[in-house]
């Protein structure tokens, strides 16, 4: 028992300090990021030549409600060179017959790069007119395996990859390939923001009006959202040890994505796994290299909303967590790896991964130890006060830096409602994603199917924005 | 052991309440902001315009808060503005004391005010403000001084052109994206200074970024230079290939199946060179692009179909040869360069 509550204890400093100290990094490279964008800036940098082309990758399958206003709104974003690739993963309903006759596709004579392995090609499809699309139909094989088919066929030096029901601001790009831009050689992978679109106002492939979500479910994932994205990324990006960058909103040079072998299609977290391998490639080479979040290219995307798909997209997350943590054991500890392999990586065992059991495991302990008189009812309430005021904390600090970055929701009302479910996560919320985690861990022997995905436009959830670690 | 765990306890509450008020701070004072901008800003963008349509008197700005908001909205309006107008808004920020107010800003302590104020004059471009340009091209902070490089490529005379050069090559091989956008303002302007640039023995990060500039320029009269970057590094090499490749250089044909043909050279130099062979268009590199169709890359496969299909007829009947006898790969590349 005193064995447990010293590892408790230990475990809750280690949390405090390391959350503490990621979030004081983040507020340092959030306040260079400001300091450096200006809207004039950003412009020259733009319209300067030597902003790359970038090949905007769309893994869809079965979106025929909503694919033709996504490439439509992708076609007209602010960058002067996007190619759209569409990738149709053997979709079994109108994905493509709708591409062929929205934008009037005719199949191409292409044959098929050798960079990367993935299911067979079926055919590739063209614009008739000068549209700036390239749609891919291939066999079903997951999105890991319809990212390498659109990386082999695209051709412009960063690829971008963009869930089918996912909406981008339209300067995302152009701040996400900022950093592409101020240093070419270095930068191999950047990241932006994902906010939740449930409560906003959509037209035509854009978000017209942002509120947030009416549902409590949406809303706490705002909340997480929040303290992952300006708490947790931007300061592992400081350290260059950003484990993971969003599948729903990614951006890469296509010459190391093909270098170290592309997605790999044996895992559901493909997009950290990615990441991950990046890093172990350039440090293995002793490569100079960054991989970067940058806080405001904002990618909206749906939350789920009920129980039974959070349920799914957490335990999905979690297995990923652990098949990456799997893959890449040989960088836990090793000073080789630097911040990725001596402070990411074990962060993410400790606390992503061991974190929820031991968290559930204390509360059965605390539970047993205040029948048996162990623990005064005292001792239990400063505890869970303690608990509960160091999540606030942190949701808070996050919430500054957001408020002082760039916050869409900017009335009164959504302050306070965000303070709200801040407070209320740790009554519920946060011991039920941690059972789902816990039964993530368990389902790792089983493996998940693209197919399996119920997608329906933007009225369902994506599955891939995941904002941990 | 409680009491110690209840001060804890305290604190955190007090550190609670202090992160709320500092969300309640910020929170009104970016209401505050966009109060004055709907308050204002319909009402300046109204009179800057009406001004620059040249049916009324020019804007005052003078109440609190409405000269920021009048900046950004006239910085705004010089990116996009060109010939008269662009002109009559400089000389109206000048009246206005705009250019005075960033020259003496350039010299202030925070960087961000520093970094604000270049920017400004950038925007302006203005040879009023060329001795506080170049006095800032020794700030400490980069983009203030690439910034300031940049501007002064644009109003500045050639005597200003060894000390950009200078920012452009201090600043290459830690910040490239600063020091590109400098090589690029004095490409565009004054493109002469990027010969020494490009000149063998320049130091590496500098050349390779003046050699991307001037390729992506189309800047012919660098094709010399150009092609003896060839024989450079293999990045390099892919750049002053596409360059020569935009420009249409016939005279580096051979250079350019030199580099094609070499085994000992990477896979995007010798693509590149065939792209370039292609986009050139000689018939003299029939026979360089035809063995590289058989190569065992199929990228540089696929760089020779495509270049062999816009070299006219004799790299079709190539292109119809391989397609009929060649190896799979290469006859499917070569099948799919000849349709349409």
């Amino acid at each position: 028992m005193i064995v447990y509550v010293w590892f408790v204890c230990g475990f809750f400093l280690a949390f405090i300090a390391l959350n503490a100290t990621l979030l004081v990094l983040a507020s340092f490279e959030l306040r260079r990021y400001t300091a450096r964008l200006s809207s004039s800036a950003l412009r020259r940098a733009l319209r300067s030549p030597l902003a790359p082309p970038i090949a905007v990758l769309v893994p869809a399958y079965n979106e025929a409600s909503g694919i033709a206003d996504s490439v439509r709104s992708l076609l007209a974003l602010d960058y002067p060179r996007i190619d759209v690739v569409v990738i149709n993963d053997g979709s079994t309903d109108e994905t493509l017959p709708r591409l062929i006759e929205v934008f009037d596709l005719r199949p191409v004579p292409q044959p098929t790069p050798p960079f990367l392995p993935h299911r067979p090609v079926r055919a590739v499809y063209a614009p008739r007119s000068r549209l700036r699309l390239l749609v891919i139909d291939k066999e079903n094989g997951g999105k890991a395996d319809s990212l390498n088919a659109g990386i082999n066929f695209a051709t412009c030096p960063l690829v971008c990859s963009v869930d089918a029901d996912s909406i981008l601001e339209q300067d995302a790009l152009g701040k996400t390939a900022l950093p592409f831009i101020e240093d070419p050689e270095r930068t191999v992978a950047t990241g932006g923001m994902v906010r939740i679109a449930n409560g906003c106002q959509i037209d035509h492939g854009r978000v017209t009006e942002a509120h947030l979500p009416r549902s409590s479910f949406a809303m706490f994932q705002v909340i997480e959202y929040l303290r992952a994205f300006f708490g947790t990324r931007a300061g592992w990006t400081a350290i260059n040890a950003l484990l993971i960058v969003s599948g729903a909103f990614g951006m890469f040079r296509r010459d190391a994505v093909i270098a170290v072998g592309g997605y790999r299609t044996d895992t559901v977290g493909e997009d950290m796994e990615l990441v991950v391998r990046l890093h172990r490639t350039c440090r293995a080479a002793r490569r100079p290299y960054r991989i970067v979040y940058v806080a405001d290219p904002v990618c909206w995307t749906e939350a789920p909303e009920s129980a039974r798909i959070l349920r799914r997209q957490r335990r999905r997350w979690q297995r990923g967590s652990l098949e990456t943590l799997l893959f890449h054991r040989g960088m836990m500890l090793n000073p080789r790896y630097r911040g990725v392999g001596l402070i990411a990586l074990p962060a993410l065992l400790l606390f992503e991964i061991i974190g929820p059991v031991l968290e559930l495991s204390g509360y059965v302990v605390t539970a047993v130890g205040l029948l048996l008189g162990l623990i005064s009812p005292a001792a239990f309430l400063l505890f869970l006060a303690l608990a509960v005021l160091y999540g606030l904390i942190l949701t808070l600090g996050a919430a500054v830096l957001e408020e002082a970055t760039a916050n869409p929701h900017p009335a009164w009302s959504s302050l306070g409602r965000i303070l709200i479910y801040a407070v209320a996560e740790s009554f519920g919320y946060r011991q039920l994603g941690h059972l789902w985690r816990i039964e993530g861990l368990w389902q790792l022997v089983r493996k998940s199917e693209w197919g399996a995905m119920e997608r329906k436009g933007l009225s369902r959830p994506t599955t891939s924005a995941k904002p941990g670690s | 052991m409680l009491q110690a765990l209840a001060d804890v306890v305290a604190c955190l509450a007090g550190l609670v309440g202090l992160l709320v008020l500092v969300l309640i701070a910020i929170r009104v004072a970016a209401l505050r902001r966009a109060t004055r901008a709907r308050r204002f800003g319909p009402a300046a963008a109204a009179s800057l315009g009406t001004y620059l349509a040249g049916s009324g008197a020019g804007p005052a700005p003078d109440r609190p808060g409405e000269r920021p908001l009048f900046q950004a909205i006239a910085q705004e309006a010089l990116a996009d503005l060109r010939g008269d107008d662009r002109d009559r808004l400089v000389a109206l920020m000048g009246q206005l004391g705009f250019t005075q107010d960033a020259m003496l800003h350039l010299k202030a302590r925070r960087t961000v005010t520093r970094r604000r104020a270049a920017e400004m004059l950038a925007c302006l471009a203005t040879p009023v403000a060329v001795p506080a340009v170049t006095d800032a091209l020794a700030d400490r902070d980069v983009l203030v001084r690439t910034t300031c490089a940049c501007t002064l490529a644009v109003t500045g005379t050639d005597d200003a052109v060894p000390a950009i050069v200078a920012v452009a090559q201090r600043d290459a091989p830690a910040t490239p994206g600063a020091a590109a956008s400098v090589v690029l303002a004095l490409a565009q302007n004054r493109p002469e200074a990027l010969a020494p640039l490009l000149a063998p023995g320049t130091p590496a990060a500098i050349r390779r970024i003046a050699i991307t500039i001037a390729a992506d320029l189309r800047l012919a009269q660098f094709a010399t230079l150009l092609q003896a970057a060839l024989a450079d590094t293999d990045d390099v090499a892919v750049n002053s290939a596409r360059g020569l490749g935009m420009i249409g250089e016939f005279p580096a044909v051979d250079a350019l199946a030199q580099v094609a043909a070499d085994d000992t050279r990477s896979a995007p130099a010798r693509a590149a060179a065939a792209d370039a062979l292609g986009a050139i268009g000689d018939p003299a590199s029939l026979q360089v692009l035809e063995r590289l169709l058989a190569a065992p890359d199929w990228s540089l496969q696929a760089a020779a179909a495509g270049a062999l299909a816009r070299l006219g007829e004799p790299g079709r009947t190539a292109l119809h040869r391989t397609a009929a006898s060649g190896p799979p790969e290469a006859a499917a590349l070569a099948g799919a360069a000849l349709k349409p």
